[in-house]
């Protein structure tokens, strides 16, 4: 009997286990809720009459933005910013180009430019396509896209392969306009033109001054802080099209991730047209882009600092480069050296702080180049030690010549430079040998080193100077480099 | 008694209960996704159809399918425009002269189902690439198309041609030796020079081990069909240089150390091989023959017309 009592009990349990009547917690089957979703999403697409703005961050440059229109037989239609920074001359934001996507129900519901176009090119593997740093991955974009939500007008979509970032939103027919005569490429101009004008934009977060930079693809960030560490991060943005409508002076530019730095978080770039700069916002307050003129940050120019080398070729800094140096220190040496140096010409003037390599001690070199008639050039060297004052002044201490024979011939000619940093009296100059010359006056001088104003139409980089204490305003201007 | 009555009772509950989940399971109808995806058919799929699918029962898949490829690879599509040239170019090149060698049964039996076009190269980790793969027969998949330029330069077209057809002809050449296979003596010609990291060897080495391309080395299988595809493709000319170089290797005392046999001999005999099987197996011949166009002759011909300029049937 116990046993019979197990078999009705083990009965009865899969009969319960059995019951299918189990209700569906939606009204439809998955399939049937894929399929709605799939056509809502077609129809979304197609609901835009002006075609949409497709904005996506990809992994290695940032921000790109499309021109697209959906239309009905599965084809689509694109132009493309690709071009403001292509390696190749494929015009992309002023011949349109056609190829099919598709809408399929992958892991999420997916929209799918499965032909090549414009799109692609960020996908592609081949460096030579997109200007990538090695063949294999391309710059990290996406052409297949799950669709996240449709929420207030646009569509978010997430990258299947890449994980990229991307926004459809609906153009208007202002936007198509400009955008058939290649809006999507010459918007770069206008910020081109906004950051010929501030070099060196900022805003004040309490006591730090933040370099808030907006790039083409990425805007960028960086303060010092009190560790005296430069602290930098950039974010994929992308810019629309004011500028370009007439709608402002320059366009607003939005973030692909909100930006989170000393305290304040930040998702946008708005140009305030009455106030004339930039505006970000965090936690209702506004913060103001100004140009500093100069980085937001002080210069680390020195030995193991961020820069070590301060390089200057006269031409291509004009209008940099001040007055008085040119007439007082710069043109008599460059003179005096063609005159009297059998017409050679001075090329540059370098200024690189280094470890003697037998001392050890610091020091800093300077390198005259210049160049004969035969047009072949020669770089005279000269060797400066230096002290570091308690207010961050430094001050040359000697100098002396490194080279064979050239620095023993043209010294005399270019004294205005070389005794610039560090002046050298001779009791006796040996131009056989310079060893056997005999010192017998040296007058350091001091100088404070900082960032300098960069006035000179198209050139960029770093720009800093060697500022005399005595007479700041005889100051030698150059470009910064690290090594 | 009541125990056997209770048993039946047991019995009948449980019939009641298999019959009645029977009749609750209901496929559903609208199981999305089966049967294909649903496209819009263009000038492009028209074509596909008209001149692979329908005669050959082939498919060609050049819109992009994530599912198709390798996950690790940062791959794109072919462009639009270049499937049907690609495709001409292939079924001239290699579909036509098996047809007229062997006709259209021959093809429709034997040929891959279908074939993925892919736009860029597939690289690998170390800078080079992978050009075109297989899988078992069914499936061809080619790389690197967006390369296809009917107008640029001639020679880096013919390359590119050479090396697609080249794939397509190896990849054949396994289907046909799968079917019915060659004798198996072949794989006693050079049993020692098979080796599994083949991708050391270099070009020399090959030939002097009397293999006609390093891959060949890796195993029985991989020397027959390169064998085929290549001479076919790149034609008698480069072949008889192939041979002659092993020859003048063997002949070498500063090059011959240690060699045990003639390159020369050995490729002469796996060409036999090679020649006997198709005729005998399938009824083709491999070079000319009494006036008639063979395999390598057609291939020769067909690649010089698509490179010169005309792609059309």
């Amino acid at each position: 009997m116990k046993r019979i009592y197990m078999y009705l009990c083990l009965g009865l349990f899969a009969m319960t286990g059995c019951d299918r009547m189990e209700e569906n917690v939606f009204d439809e089957t998955p399939d049937e809720r894929l399929e709605k979703t799939l056509t809502e999403y077609d129809e979304l697409l197609h609901s835009s009459p002006n075609g949409w703005l497709l904005s996506l961050e990809t992994g290695v440059k940032g921000g790109y933005r499309f021109w697209m229109n959906f239309n009905e037989n599965g084809r689509v239609t694109m132009l493309s910013d690709l071009d403001y920074d292509l390696p190749t001359d494929i015009q992309t934001s002023t011949q349109p180009k056609e190829s099919s996507y598709m809408l399929k129900g992958l892991l999420a519901p997916s929209l799918i430019f499965d032909t090549y176009n414009y799109l692609h090119m960020l996908s592609d593997p081949e460096k030579a396509v997109n200007g990538a740093s090695a063949n294999g991955t391309g710059l990290e974009g996406d052409f297949e896209f799950s669709l996240i939500k449709a929420d207030n007008g646009r569509i978010y979509l997430r990258g299947n392969f890449n994980g990229c970032t991307a926004y459809l939103d609906p153009a208007t027919p202002k936007e198509v306009e400009c955008i058939t005569e290649g809006s999507l490429k010459s918007v770069y101009d206008n910020l081109g033109e906004y950051l010929e004008d501030n070099k060196f934009p900022a805003i004040t977060i309490g006591e730090n001054k933040l370099s808030t930079k907006p790039n083409a693809r990425k805007t960028e960030f960086a303060y010092m802080n009190e560790d005296d560490e430069i602290i930098s991060m950039s974010v994929g943005s992308y810019m629309d099209l004011k500028s370009e409508t007439g709608e402002k002076t320059y366009s607003d530019i939005y973030f692909f991730e909100p930006v989170e730095i000393l305290g304040e978080t930040f998702t946008e770039m708005i140009w305030d047209e009455a106030a004339g700069n930039y505006v970000l916002t965090s936690k209702g307050k506004e913060f103001s882009v100004i140009d500093n003129k100069v980085p937001a940050y002080p210069l680390k120019f020195g030995l193991n600092q961020t820069f070590t080398k301060l390089y200057l070729e006269v031409p291509a800094m004009e209008g940099t480069v001040p007055q008085r140096f040119l007439d007082e220190i710069y043109n008599p040496a460059a003179n005096d050296l063609y005159t009297n140096g059998s017409k050679r010409s001075l090329a540059y003037i370098q200024c690189q702080f280094s470890e003697n390599a037998t001392s050890g001690l610091p020091q800093m070199e300077l390198w005259i180049r210049y160049t004969n008639t035969k047009g072949n050039g020669y770089t005279a060297k000269w060797t400066y030690s230096y002290e570091v004052n308690e207010d961050g002044t430094i001050t040359f201490t000697d100098r002396n010549q490194t080279g064979v024979s050239n620095e023993r011939i043209t010294e005399p000619y270019l004294k205005k430079i070389v005794d610039y940093f560090c002046t050298i009296e001779y009791q006796k100059y040996d131009t056989s040998n310079w060893n056997n010359s005999i010192k017998s006056n040296i007058i350091p001088h001091t100088f404070r080193m900082d960032w300098a104003t960069n006035n000179t139409p198209g050139l960029t980089g770093d720009i800093g100077a060697f500022y005399p204490v005595e007479d700041e305003g005889l100051y030698l201007v150059g470009k910064l480099t690290a090594k | 008694m009541i125990m056997k009555s209770l048993k039946y009772i047991i019995g009948i509950l449980m019939f009641a209960f298999v019959s009645c989940s029977e009749e609750e399971f209901v496929p559903n109808e609208t199981l999305l996704g089966l049967g294909g995806d649903v496209q819009t058919s263009s000038e492009v799929d028209q074509w596909i159809y008209e001149n692979l699918t329908k005669p050959y029962n082939i498919d060609v898949k050049y819109k992009w399918d994530q599912a198709e490829l390798d996950k690790n690879k940062t791959l794109v599509p072919i462009k639009e425009d270049l499937v049907i040239p690609v495709m001409k170019m292939i079924k001239k090149i290699w579909i036509d002269t098996y047809v007229e060698l062997a006709g259209t049964s021959f093809i429709c039996q034997l040929a891959p189902k279908r074939f993925v076009l892919v736009g860029s190269p597939s690289y690998n980790s170390g800078g080079t690439y992978t050009a075109g793969e297989a899988e078992g027969g069914r499936k061809i998949t080619i790389y690197r198309l967006n390369w296809y330029d009917e107008s640029g330069d001639k020679d880096e077209f013919m390359d590119l041609v050479q090396n697609i057809v080249k794939t397509v002809h190896h990849e054949f050449a396994h289907i046909m030796h799968q079917t019915i296979m060659y004798p198996t003596e072949f794989k006693s010609i050079t049993p020692e020079g098979y080796l599994s990291a083949w991708n050391n060897t270099t070009d020399a080495e090959a030939i002097k081990l009397g293999f006609i391309s390093p891959y060949a080395r890796s195993t029985p299988n991989e020397d027959f069909v390169e064998m085929i595809a290549r001479i076919a493709v790149y034609g008698p000319e480069w072949w008889e240089a192939r041979v002659a170089q092993a020859a003048e290797i063997y002949a070498d005392p500063a090059q011959n150390v240690g060699m045990t046999y003639d390159p020369v001999e050995v490729f002469r005999l796996k060409e036999s091989y090679v020649i006997n099987y198709l005729k005998d197996v399938w009824g083709i011949n491999f070079y000319d023959q009494e006036g008639e166009k063979g395999l390598v002759g057609m291939v020769q011909d067909a690649i010089k017309e698509v490179v010169n300029g005309s792609t059309d049937n």
